[in-house]
């Protein structure tokens, strides 16, 4: 009997959370379209999402390279990679010479990537999937501080694709 | 001794201290997202688990369901639904969180952060999550509404009751 009391409770007490739980998402529901409504900038409900329209979003306003003008550029020694991937990512393996620059770090190397671009190299930024933005927003970063840096759209892919050599450890 | 642990475990403060901090994380995630809704639509794209059609809509209602359970949460309104609609939140991030980690995603969390520069996500944000998990099931079925709107308005109507 008392058992059957207490599975009883638990079932309209589970039943009582349920129903707030709903009511909860349902409120919440409304608070998010109404926020999203008042904003100026707001999201719109359809969007377009694939993985070449998110590059384009990332890329305007900067100039990309092919896989093979950056492997040339590797070849005659006038390529300075920037691994824009998570460090644990780069130490695991990474471009030949590449260095690791999160956006976060361009102020700090813009000094030593202005010194690169007037010895003649090419700057080149790269991170993995067509779609990752941390390339595309390390060359932005760069930018700001007038170094010129080209983006290769899924790199690290297209690189081991390729067969062409990578480098293991730290830079 | 594990007695003990389990009565310490179990205490109505701890339950306390457990629905204050969910509360106070759901409300500061959602809160973060609500203020960039275009960053949280990139961050749940990267996941690549929902067709298009639906990351709109998830970056703008998500959000506002958060905040919602923060609320729930730290008041003590309705915090019995606010635990449960938090543990399956919780659940459906630990879900998406490991199968891009199987996967091998090089992606960030879009958790705290609407940015997509921040660190990639490890085992550990996994780890984090199933501890949040742990402590929202601890208040579903321990919460003792101590400190909390729901109880104080029962007082009041127990004592209107009372008093004619």
């Amino acid at each position: 009997m008392a058992k059957i009391m207490l599975s009883n409770q638990r079932a309209i007490r589970l039943r009582s959370a349920l129903r707030q739980g709903i009511l909860l998402v349902t409120f919440g529901v409304i608070v998010g379209a109404v926020f999203n409504g008042l904003r100026t900038d707001g999201l719109p409900w359809v969007g377009l999402w694939s993985s070449s329209s998110v590059a384009v979003q990332h890329l305007q306003g900067l100039k990309k390279i092919s896989l093979e003008e950056a492997w040339a550029l590797y070849k005659s020694g006038q390529a300075l990679f920037l691994d824009a991937r998570d460090p644990e990512a780069f130490h695991e393996r990474h471009f030949p010479g590449a260095i690791n620059i999160s956006p976060e770090e361009a102020e700090a190397f813009c000094e030593e990537a202005l010194t690169f671009a007037e010895s003649g190299m090419q700057i080149i930024s790269y991170c993995d999937g067509v779609a990752c933005p941390s390339s595309s927003e390390l060359a932005w970063a760069l930018q700001e501080y007038g170094v010129k840096v080209r983006v290769l759209v899924n790199g690290w892919s297209l690189w081991l694709k390729a067969g062409f050599p990578v480098e293991r450890g730290a830079e | 001794m594990w007695s003990r642990f389990m009565v310490w475990c179990c205490s109505p403060l701890i339950s306390l201290v457990f629905r204050w901090a969910l509360g106070g994380i759901f409300l500061y995630a959602g809160l973060i997202k609500t203020c960039d809704p275009h960053g949280f639509a990139l961050a749940i794209y990267n996941y690549q688990i929902l067709p298009g059609w639906m990351i709109n809509p998830m970056a703008i209602l998500m959000p506002g369901v958060e905040i919602m359970v923060g609320v729930s949460l730290l008041l003590g309104i309705r915090a019995q639904g606010g635990a449960l609609v938090a543990t399956g939140l919780l659940g459906v991030f630990a879900l998406a969180l490991g199968t891009s980690l199987i996967r091998g995603l090089d992606i960030a969390c879009g958790c705290f952060s609407t940015s997509s520069s921040v660190d990639s996500i490890t085992w550990l944000y996994l780890l984090r999550d199933l501890i949040l998990m742990v402590m929202s099931v601890h208040v579903f079925f321990l919460d003792h509404e101590i400190a909390s709107v729901d109880r104080l308005i029962q007082k009041k109507l127990y004592e209107k009751v009372n008093s004619e």
